[in-house]
């Protein structure tokens, strides 16, 4: 049979990026980290989308403060305090539920970074020690 | 002060809607009450001390109330009374010790007074359209040479400020979504500016007119604040300053005489009946309205009288007239039902432009039938003091939402109507039907009659609704007795989908007086099974309704299902079953089992419904043998002998029409991108039960909607785009370029085609697409059709294609229209990314009269849907139809043709300076 056009779905290939923004949080500016995914469809579902940045095959992560998929659903957007390290696994699901991974590590240098000196006076940096504190609060 | 009664409220608002004593210069001042008397007309009057500055009138709904209405767009920057527009600088002065009182009258007797006074501080930040003086500029030619700026009043704090200019809706709020425009470059009309908010009022250049395309624009303008993630938010963020929330920001348009439907003649018309609605765009123009809906109406006009500008007009929403009525007596009669003429609304249209916005035409509109709506300029005033509207339509000056076709519609919907409340339901399966042996193809093929069969066992199983008297019923022997016997329509499924999911459709057959069935086929079957099996489930539906059920059929087929009732029409005929196949429906079909095709001896009224984002049929070619895309374009052109059409549906996919898009992820579609199942669902119901109720039932009313000349009002709102192509029997060809030889220059009937050596290139006349390795690669790789038509190709506003009409088909005074199949060519380098194509349509008479008329004043001809697998895009063609009324018709500096002695029908290529097209079918038809 001739003429097919061998059509397939392979295995999405996703793209990571990053760059600081602000983003106003308890009616305040925040400076915080943005990892974004993207070369796939991400549904909106009930369960909460996350990204988390693998330390080692274990426990040893760090999980996106929170995380949003894109209204075109063709992107995670996942917000990190901008002192994370970066690692060579990251994965992303909802939930409990992991649907899938990267392995390319991005140096923290090559993401965009802001004018620390432009900012309005009253941002709040998003390190990890501030988001420790907000646990320790219970302000999730 | 007489009391005509207790009103509730009587309210003067802000943009936002908030109640307010005191404007700032530029904000638009809207009125709103309750409690007044229903579907009247009441007037308001502004008055500054003793001197009145503009009075309006507006109409109350059903239920007494005037709507939030825009009275005066843009408080202070013009003085209502003249046409004197000012700078903001100017209006402060103007009016800064003015107090102004708002005054609702009945009858001429006042009913309510509210005052207001002028705030000398910016309540808003306000942003216009000027000139470079600061001057209000809402609206020019594109090519005026005007230099579009803004001005900026009352800033917040920040120093850049991105300024967007998007496509115009009739309302804004945070999380709409926009698009910015481009300009005729091709840049995008946003720049970001540096601004001080400490100095009060600034302008800044922002573009030249001739670089603006014709459109009605907004302009949004946010604050930049650095590193903040929503500064490139593609949607209404809080910070946002909408220039102009209720009113247009900007119009440019065309030029008046050329962009006229009648070249060179004076007729204006103008789409102006349409719906409010509740979310973006908040008012979409619509020809077509449900019994019982809200008629609104609003101006956002492409081409203006200069005349018109800044005047008081009246409009009139009146029978729709034919066109010897029109040519014979122009006068007005609002109808009784909105009070007559002595109840016209009255208004003034916007500042240095001549939009009108929304506002209520017609509450609960119960009279079924066509209308016009004019706008009547009259003694063309600026103040309703010495305003005197003529009750005649005048041209130039005045504007028509009508004349060569009714303005507007209000018509029962296919998609909602119903003439029986209950229905009854009749399932049935194998346990008490058995089982059926049919045959089928072993696989696809092309050739008719060559395939290889194989038996299939399928269980009888079928979902079956019928009109009923009570609730409840599960019996046909309890078919409601309203009627002797009811038509039958029979669905037929197609691979992967199930034979319950067509129950809301069975359901809505069956309440408007069909008995309606789906059958059960098995995963894997191909299409002669599928029509095999119709038969077998006729028989238990004959045996179980007996004389209750016509023979009187209908067969919608969905996907194989779709290619199978061409089957079942074409085995019927052959071997003389003796059904009456009356009507046969198509959606998203196949076309993979022996070229099928309703033509010859089972030629049948036919519809196919398509979508654009088909993700199973999505156009490609996997049969040895087929060399054109195997979908239902293909199958379309080849059917012959009876009526047909076909509704290709922007951004629909395969299986939305019936359950899910499931189909759309398969071809990478995002499904943010794609129309809902549920408006999907919308288009079957109301396209099936028209077309149905047309051809089983005989209702010639929904014609219409097969023509293409109206979209059932349940569709319509929506807003899906679909295009129709239509074709029936007895026309006069002129040319469908199906001959022998491939002679561009020679038409079907003989006559001569001559560019008269304009075009750049010559047109070409060949099948439109030929797969590889037939003889000739095709015009087009992206058409569908399976067919030969003419590719042309112009550069020149004055370009032009003149089919001459030998002497023995002069006459075509016995025709109703002058039709052609059209598309752009998808890819073109030649059209416009994204906008609609441009032209017109010329008839001459053995006595030199000519007359063209612009396609845009029937139909469009729009740019291919852009579904992501680009190789399935589609140069899909759909058909125009010009009614020959438009040649005859009075226009005031224009010839009336002699239709029974044309001698050339020309497509003349203006306004656009380049463009590629396909034409097809050329011909003159009823």
């Amino acid at each position: 049979m001739k003429d097919i056009d061998f059509i397939y779905k392979p295995t999405p290939k996703i793209k990571l990026s990053g760059k600081e923004v602000i983003k106003i949080i308890n009616d305040k500016p925040h400076l915080l980290l943005r990892l974004e995914l993207s070369g796939d469809y991400f549904p909106h579902l009930d369960r909460p989308p996350f990204v988390r940045i693998m330390y080692s095959r274990k426990n040893n992560f760090e999980l996106c403060w929170f995380a949003n998929v894109s209204d075109d659903n063709r992107s995670i957007y996942a917000y990190f305090p901008i002192d994370c390290k970066m690692a060579s696994r990251i994965e992303y699901g909802y939930g409990n539920e992991v649907i899938g991974k990267v392995t390319e590590k991005i140096a923290e240098d090559r993401f965009e970074k802001l004018n620390k000196k432009k900012l309005e006076k009253s941002t709040v940096s998003v390190t990890q020690r501030y988001l420790s504190r907000m646990m320790k609060k219970g302000r999730r | 002060m007489k009391k005509l009664q207790k009103i509730k409220t009587f309210e003067l608002l802000d943009a936002l809607l908030k109640k307010r004593s005191s404007f700032s210069i530029g904000e638009s001042i809207l009125i709103r009450a309750s409690a007044l008397k229903a579907s009247s007309t009441y007037s308001i009057q502004i008055r500054e001390r003793k001197k009145q500055l503009l009075e309006s009138t507006f109409i109350t709904d059903r239920e007494g109330n005037i709507p939030a209405t825009v009275f005066w767009a843009q408080f202070g920057l013009d003085d209502p009374f003249s046409t004197e527009v000012f700078t903001i600088k100017e209006a402060l002065e103007r009016w800064q010790q003015s107090n102004f009182t708002v005054t609702l009258l009945y009858k001429k007797e006042p009913v309510a007074k509210l005052k207001f006074s002028v705030n000398e501080k910016f309540e808003h930040p306000l942003v216009l359209a000027s000139d470079k003086k600061g001057r209000l500029l809402n609206g020019f030619e594109q090519d005026s040479k005007e230099i579009l700026h803004l001005t900026f009043a009352g800033l917040p704090k920040a120093s850049t400020f991105r300024v967007m200019m998007v496509r115009r809706q009739n309302d804004w709020n945070v999380r709409n979504n926009f698009e910015v425009a481009e300009f005729a470059s091709g840049a995008i009309a946003s720049q970001d500016v540096e601004l001080s908010p400490r100095r009060r009022i600034q302008t800044i250049r922002f573009a030249n007119s001739s670089n603006i395309l014709p459109g009605a624009y907004d302009f949004i303008v946010r604050p930049i604040r650095y590193g903040h993630e929503d500064n490139d938010a593609p949607f209404v963020i809080p910070r946002d300053i909408i220039a102009s929330r209720l009113n247009t920001g900007l119009v440019v348009r065309e030029d008046f005489w050329t962009a006229k439907p009648v070249l060179g003649g004076c007729v204006n018309k103008l789409p102006i009946s349409g719906r409010s609605i509740s979310g973006s765009p908040y008012f979409r123009y619509s020809d077509t309205f449900e019994v019982g809906e809200d008629i609104y109406g609003a101006l956002d006009p492409g081409i203006v009288d200069p005349g018109n500008i800044s005047k008081m007009c009246a409009l009139y929403v009146i029978p729709s007239k034919t066109s010897t009525q029109w040519n014979t007596n122009n006068s007005l009669n609002h109808l009784p039902v909105l009070g007559g003429n002595s109840n016209v609304q009255k208004f003034k249209v916007q500042a240095g432009c001549i939009n009108m916005n929304k506002r209520l035409l017609w509450s609960n509109a119960t009279q079924i039938g066509e209308y016009d709506i004019v706008a009547d300029f009259g003694n063309n005033v600026p103040n309703l003091s010495s305003f005197i509207p003529d009750n005649a339509y005048d041209t130039p000056l005045d504007i028509i939402d009508g004349y060569f076709v009714a303005g507007f519609r209000v018509v029962n919907d296919p998609g909602t109507m119903s003439d029986f409340t209950h229905i009854g339901n009749w399932n049935y399966t194998e346990g008490t039907q058995g089982t059926a042996t049919v045959q089928d193809e072993l696989t696809h093929y092309h050739t008719p009659g060559g395939f290889s069969t194989t038996n299939v066992t399928v269980n009888r199983r079928a979902h079956v609704y019928f009109p009923a008297d009570v609730a409840g019923v599960t019996n046909p022997a309890q078919i409601s007795t309203a009627k002797a016997d009811y038509p039958l329509i029979v669905i037929i499924h197609g691979n992967g989908h199930n034979y319950v999911s067509y129950d809301f459709l069975l359901q809505h057959f069956a309440k408007n007086g069909f008995i309606a069935a789906s059958i059960h086929l098995n995963g894997g079957m191909r299409g002669l099974g599928r029509a095999n099996m119709f038969f077998e489930h006729h028989a238990i539906l004959q045996s179980a309704f007996g004389s209750n059920m016509q023979n009187n059929i209908g067969i919608m087929g969905h996907s194989r299902g779709g290619e199978a009732v061409l089957k079942v029409a074409r085995i019927n005929a052959v071997q003389s079953l003796g059904l009456n196949v009356n009507a046969v429906i198509a959606l998203g079909p196949t076309d993979q089992y022996g070229s099928e095709a309703l033509s010859g001896g089972h030629s049948t009224p036919y519809f196919v419904l398509y979508g654009a984002r088909d993700g199973d049929i999505n156009g490609g070619i996997w049969t040895p043998g087929y060399t054109v895309p195997q979908t239902g374009f293909a199958q379309y052109d080849r059917s012959e002998g009876a009526v047909k059409s076909m509704a290709f549906v922007y951004k629909a996919t395969h299986n939305g029409f019936i359950t899910t898009n499931s189909d759309a992820t398969w071809a990478g579609e995002n499904p943010a991108n794609l129309l809902t199942a549920a408006v999907q669902k919308t288009i079957t119901k109301a396209y099936m039960n028209a077309f149905f109720r047309q051809h089983l039932l005989g209702e010639s009313i929904w014609r219409g909607i097969f023509t293409g000349e109206w979209k059932p009002a349940s569709v319509e709102q929506t807003g899906a785009e679909l295009y129709i192509q239509y074709k029936d029997t007895g026309g006069k060809i002129i040319d469908d370029f199906e001959g022998a030889t491939n002679n561009w220059q020679l038409s079907s009937i003989g006559g001569t085609v001559t560019d008269n050596s304009t075009l750049p290139v010559n047109p070409e006349e060949n099948r439109f697409h030929d797969h590889a390795p037939s003889s000739t690669a095709g015009l087009d790789n992206r058409s569908p059709h399976d067919s030969k038509g003419l590719k042309i190709r112009w550069n020149n506003a004055n370009d032009e294609l003149v089919f001459n009409i030998p002497g023995a088909h002069k006459d075509v005074s016995t025709f109703s229209y002058l039709s052609f199949r059209v598309t752009q060519k998808e890819a073109s380098p030649f059209n416009n990314f994204n906008q609609a194509q441009k032209m017109r349509v010329a008839l001459k008479d053995g006595g030199n009269k000519e007359r063209a008329i612009r396609v845009s004043t029937v139909s469009t001809i729009p740019f291919p849907d852009q579904r992501v697998q680009a190789n399935y895009r589609k140069s899909a063609m759909h058909t125009v139809r010009i009614p020959l009324t438009s040649y005859t018709i009075v226009c005031a500096g224009q010839d009336q043709v002699d239709l029974s002695d044309v001698v050339s029908l020309a497509f003349k290529f203006s306004p656009n300076a380049s463009g590629e097209i396909e034409i097809d079918s050329v011909e003159f038809t009823h």
